[in-house]
């Protein structure tokens, strides 16, 4: 299972097409493999007054469907339910009617360099641009090694600096030792879209 | 893919269960499980065994009808699994002249559904143990079971005889599948008579 580590870039919205394709060709120089497009899905649902749950689906998971419980607070751990792709369709099932708060939506290209995966994609909401995600996997056989060869290749090749201010508080806060499972990728693009949503509101109200 | 595809745009996959039951006394039970091996495929293996639990969940809805899902775990309450199976199913829909026929959605989930429903609103309804074997013929599905109730000291059983179902899931409307369900239902008729729960009921003037 490779790590994955997912940086969100900082730049304005009007800005990010231009970026995407700058970063795009810095990789296509390196000569990767191309790969199918990739998608990523997260769906909000608000089950009770105080919980919702978010259901995300990832292509590169594509016969599972996660289902992430919102924390109460910050304090709480972030909980993920993993099923099959069944549960997408139960859980319309059973929240349909419910309010349906936002839906988001991340498609970009996906290539293979080596030992990495990159891929590049923006994030949109009703087809309006929110941010730009790159979400870089290793074959590393501990998060420690892997944190210092993303960052690098990052810095490197990607001529990005300070990327260590992209990752999401959960990557810097998680134990080195601990096992890497496809949970911890979701809850990084669920910390990375909560806080581009906190970020369109606070364009609104200004 | 393409049900990643149906799940990304939304869409719930219809799926319904053609199912028959009926019952069989303790006795006479092991010779009836000898005439089912004979009747199934693979009869030189011998049946598949289980023991799993069934927990009932509820969600009462102020605003429409209240909905019920079952959460299955391998083994008997204090045995932790390592996963869950969770089924939702429909009202049963009594008008098909040949079998019952309800709408069924499935999936299999990591082992902590229990906090991913509590988070949903749903509450636990009751507990049952169920022991039975399964025996398989070409896509239908038949399960022979007796039901427990869990208590402090040794389960408790229902009734004094077995469980009999037969079933298949398939797309909404197809009369192929109740035919088959049917069929198969016609040769168990000398041994165990295999009806739909509203015909039982009538007769037994419940």
């Amino acid at each position: 299972m490779p790590i994955t580590y997912l940086f969100k870039l900082p730049i304005t919205i009007d800005q990010i097409p231009q970026f995407r394709e700058t970063l795009e060709k810095r990789i296509q120089s390196l000569k990767p493999r191309q790969l199918n497009q990739f998608q990523v899905q997260a769906v909000m649902f608000q089950a009770t007054s105080q919980a919702s749950i978010q259901q995300f689906l990832h292509s590169d998971f594509s016969s599972t469907c996660f289902s992430l419980i919102e924390p109460q607070s910050s304090s709480h751990e972030t909980k993920v339910l993993t099923a099959d792709i069944g549960l997408a369709s139960l859980q319309r099932r059973i929240l349909d009617g419910e309010k349906k708060a936002l839906q988001l939506d991340l498609i970009g290209s996906a290539f293979k360099l080596g030992d990495f995966y990159i891929k590049i994609g923006a994030v949109t909401q009703n087809s309006s641009n929110r941010g730009l995600l790159i979400e870089i996997s290793y074959c590393a056989s501990n998060n420690n090694d892997a944190y210092g060869v993303i960052i690098e290749f990052v810095d490197s090749h990607l001529g990005l600096s300070n990327s260590h201010e992209m990752l999401t508080s959960f990557v810097k806060k998680k134990q080195p030792h601990t096992n890497y499972t496809p949970e911890d990728t979701i809850i990084q693009y669920y910390e990375h879209f909560n806080s581009m949503r906190s970020q369109t509101a606070q364009i609104r109200s200004h | 893919m393409e049900i990643f595809q149906s799940a990304i745009q939304g869409k719930v996959i219809k799926m319904n269960e053609y199912f028959l039951v009926g019952s069989v006394l303790d006795p006479v039970k092991d010779g009836f499980l000898e005439i089912l091996r004979g009747l199934c495929d693979n009869p030189e293996n011998k049946p598949v065994e289980f023991l799993e639990t069934e927990y009932i969940y509820l969600k009462t809805n102020p605003n429409g009808p209240n909905v019920t899902l079952r959460a299955r775990k391998v083994g008997s309450p204090p045995d932790t699994a390592q996963h869950c199976h969770l089924k939702y199913v429909g009202s049963i829909d009594y008008k098909t002249d040949k079998v019952m026929v309800r709408t069924y959605n499935d999936c299999l989930t990591s082992s902590n559904l229990d906090e991913y429903l509590t988070a949903l609103g749903f509450n636990l309804e009751s507990e049952l143990i169920i022991k039975g074997n399964l025996f398989h013929k070409g896509h239908l599905k038949i399960v022979v079971s007796k039901i427990f109730q869990p208590s402090a000291t040794e389960p408790q059983a229902l009734s004094n005889s077995h469980l009999v179902e037969i079933s298949c899931t398939g797309p909404p409307g197809q009369t192929a599948i109740a035919d088959s369900v049917k069929q198969f239902a016609d040769l168990l008729k000398p041994f165990v008579r295999m009806d739909k729960i509203s015909q039982i009921n009538e007769e037994l003037n419940i």
